[in-house]
């Protein structure tokens, strides 16, 4: 046997084995990362709602310059006053409309103590906003139950015109101060409360005057009139902005601000929830820092401001408001007041 | 070919003849002695080199088979249920929050219960993620968020109890740094998990090694085969023992290696398809619900001032449960196993979810903000539980399977690396005295 014919042996040998060792070389078994697709499900979760940047100033409306030319307290005139029974609402007025449609909607907050929060021994939100806006609805539907007749819906500072511009609820009551800014989206009622601003520091701060809040942290509600007034009275002072009013105590609590500029009002319910905390007034003059309330209406809805003119002018001379804020004074401690007076604009 | 042409050259391989014949023209390094030599050195050189390829290759497929085993499944199962214990106590603590007055007690035991879950998974998974900055990095942010988020759940809770507003505000920032920090990072550690699981997959059952082992067994046998010829035709002994034992060996052993290969993967992609990959779908189905539902308890906590809960709870349930959602991905890989039955009631548990979710919906929508907060803290709080356990139940099966192939791979591995080094190291010893035998003659 020659050599050579061995040799042509492996070749014939070698071809099938390499036929075997393609074969071989592929497997039978893959793994695949298919399944890695559904992780391209998990993105982010949505936040807690960020506080957004004051919109862009729009060209001065009629409302505006009514208000410019009058006053942010002047509001139209009650009508129909006396009032009429609530089945001899006027055909076709918003008020018949929210009739119709069983409830009066009625933005409010639900962290301010005394005047708007959601009590955790019934679970309703309860207080002298939630209060006026009852009476409100009493007098388009009659005397019935609270819940059946006033859906509170909780809106946050910087939505409070927002929600009543959008038909999202009948009326806001939940401390607007009236401004001509203001009424360039809304409009308001005559005037039910008023409260002045001032700062809520810890005890022991030392925080007495303007000059003591140069370069410190000052938490102020986003969307809030308080902005305004610190950056005309104290633009040394680091502003905190945040969503809710609440936000503020707890960032008072935790040490991240150094005060909290707000309503007195307020002020006034923070005071029982932390007794380690006090209200400094003075600080900015209180002739600059009066806020007047007024109830968001919609521009659209004419007729609901004037009705609800008509029963705030009631709810003044009949003493219910007396009543009302009487429940205040005993919960929180404010001092006693008279009703405001209203305001009307002419025609 | 060199064999053939030095085959021709000499006709006459015996010493005796070549003696008799006295043809010392060729170098020494050309001789016979000289071929044999050069032979046993690049047959040891080849069978050293399939001993250390063998190795390499058992070695690399063993630890990738014991990442997927010992690192990356319970990582990736710890970092699921760190999720599922983080959302669940947002879920609980909010719900008892939502629950105007006193808190039923067995959502306070829930919570810690989850809480504790959370703290006792946050040092394995930091043990496993050493290796992964990102990781790392998550887990020490969640360790470091997590007693905060728990005082200020605390905090949210007495001042409740007080009927102090403010609690609503620490509720507010504890869930906020639940939702946008700690649990978007449980979702990474997971997602990174789920990820380095495949790796390892990959790692395990490589196309190259095959071909490595391959190519270079086929050198040794042709260098074995070669020198046989070459053998046969110098010395007229077409028999030599220790070359044919050794071919037999390469040649049992290669086949036996391939075959080893294939049961390997066979095991590992059987984990892989019957195990991982619904263990990953049912996982993130799991995650995807708790997010589901914690967006509607959201939407309820801030009575649907921001719509982005609603919007998100849309998005998530069809992820899930829509058209080629992920249940339906579920039940195509259910069928790998004959296991669809489980699913086709994880299936009804999610349709029972939607459906007390309607209701919430319908109240919420119509005003009736109590009757809704009612619907959400039982009916479907009950719906989400069962929902949960059955996801969780199949999920650990899917985890059995999981472990049972790579276990079987992890096996095979391991008796393949042992009988390779073995068996070569026979061949080698055969191939010395083979041609030892031969060089022998030249003395």
């Amino acid at each position: 046997m020659t050599p050579r014919r061995w040799v042509s042996r492996v070749r014939v040998l070698a071809a099938p084995a390499l036929v075997v060792v393609a074969v071989a070389a592929c497997s039978s078994a893959r793994t695949s990362d298919a399944a890695l697709d559904s992780l391209e499900l998990l993105p982010q979760p949505p936040t807690t709602p960020a506080v957004t940047d004051a919109e862009a100033p729009e060209p001065p409306s009629a409302a505006e310059a009514a208000c410019e030319a009058e006053g942010p307290t002047a509001s139209y005139r009650p009508d129909p006053a006396p009032l009429p029974s609530p089945d001899e609402l006027p055909e076709g007025t918003a008020m018949r409309e929210i009739q119709e449609r069983g409830r009066l909607i009625v933005g409010v907050d639900e962290n301010t103590k005394g005047f708007s929060y959601r009590s955790q021994s019934t679970g309703e939100i309860e207080g002298f906003e939630v209060d006026i806006a009852y009476e409100i609805a009493k007098r388009i539907f009659g005397p019935l139950d609270r819940d059946i007749i006033l859906q509170t819906k909780p809106v946050i500072t910087d939505e409070k015109t927002k929600v009543v511009e959008e038909n999202d609820v009948d009326l806001t009551v939940s401390a607007i101060t009236m401004n001509c800014d203001r009424w360039a989206d809304v409009a308001f009622s005559s005037e039910y409360y008023t409260a002045v601003q001032q700062f809520l520091v810890r005890e022991g701060s030392g925080i007495e005057t303007a000059a003591d809040l140069a370069g410190k942290k000052v938490c102020v509600t986003a969307g809030s009139s308080s902005i305004g007034l610190l950056e005309d009275h104290l633009p040394e002072a680091e502003r905190h902005e945040v969503g809710a009013r609440t936000d503020c105590l707890r960032a008072l609590q935790e040490g991240d601000v150094d005060a909290y500029f707000g309503h007195d009002s307020f002020l006034y319910g923070m005071r029982p929830q932390d007794l380690t905390v006090e209200v400094k007034d003075g600080i900015i003059p209180e002739t600059e820092t009066r806020s007047n309330y007024g109830i968001a209406i919609s521009h659209d809805r004419p007729e609901l401001v004037r009705f609800v003119n008509a029963v705030l002018e009631e709810l003044r001379v009949d003493g219910t408001w007396g009543e009302l804020h009487d429940q205040l004074e005993t919960e929180l401690g404010i001092p006693d007041a008279d009703p405001p007076p209203a305001n009307y604009r002419e025609g | 070919m060199a064999v053939a042409d030095v085959a021709s050259a000499t006709s006459e391989p015996t010493v005796s003849v070549s003696t008799l014949r006295g043809r010392p023209s060729r170098s020494t390094l050309l001789s016979t002695p000289g071929w044999l030599g050069l032979a046993a050195v690049l047959l040891l050189v080849g069978l050293v080199a399939l001993a250390a390829l063998s190795v390499g290759v058992a070695l690399g497929r063993g630890d990738a088979t014991e990442a997927v085993l010992d690192d990356a499944t319970p990582l990736l199962v710890d970092a699921e249920e760190l999720y599922v214990a983080l959302a669940d106590a947002d879920a609980a603590a909010s719900t008892a929050f939502l629950r105007a007055g006193l808190e039923p007690p067995e959502l306070r035991d829930r919570y810690l219960d989850d809480l504790e879950t959370a703290g006792a998974k946050l040092p394995l998974i930091a043990a496993r993620t050493r290796g992964s900055a990102r990781s790392s990095d998550a887990v020490a942010m969640i360790t470091q968020t997590l007693p905060l988020y728990a005082g200020q759940v605390e905090s949210a809770r007495t001042n409740n109890r007080l009927d102090n507003p403010v609690g609503a505000s620490y509720l507010r920032q504890a869930s906020g740094s639940m939702r946008n920090s700690m649990l978007p990072a449980a979702t990474g550690i997971y997602e990174a998990a789920a990820r380095d699981l495949y790796d390892a997959y990959d790692e395990g059952t490589p196309t190259r090694h095959r071909l490595g082992l391959l190519t270079v067994g086929a050198t040794v046998l042709v260098l074995l085969v070669g020198t046989q010829v070459f053998v046969a035709g110098r010395t007229r002994r077409v028999l030599n023992v220790g070359l044919l034992g050794a071919t037999l060996i390469v040649v049992a052993l290669g086949a036996g290696a391939l075959l080893a290969l294939d049961k390997q993967e066979q095991a590992l992609s059987r984990s892989q398809r019957e195990g991982s990959d619904q263990l990953i779908v049912l996982s993130t189905a799991r995650i995807l619900a708790l997010r589901s539902l914690s967006d509607d308890n959201f939407h309820l906590i801030e009575r649907g001032t921001d719509p982005a809960y609603r919007e998100d709870f849309d998005l998530v349930t069809t992820q899930v449960g829509g058209a080629n959602g992920l249940l339906d991905d579920a039940t195509r890989l259910a069928e790998r196993t004959g296991s669809t039955g489980a699913i086709t009631n994880i299936r009804r548990l999610w349709d029972e979810y939607l459906a007390s979710n309607d209701r919430v919906r319908q109240l919420d929508d119509a005003g009736e903000y109590l009757p809704a907060v009612r619907v959400a803290i039982t009916d479907q709080a009950t719906a989400a539980a069962d929902l949960d356990a059955a996801l969780g139940t199949e999920i650990d099966a899917a985890r059995g399977r999981l472990d049972a192939g790579a276990g079987a791979a992890s096996d095979r591995i391991r008796w393949l690396a042992v009988s390779l080094l073995a068996a070569i190291g026979l061949a080698a010893i055969l191939v010395i005295a083979g041609l030892w035998v031969r060089m022998k003659e030249y003395r």
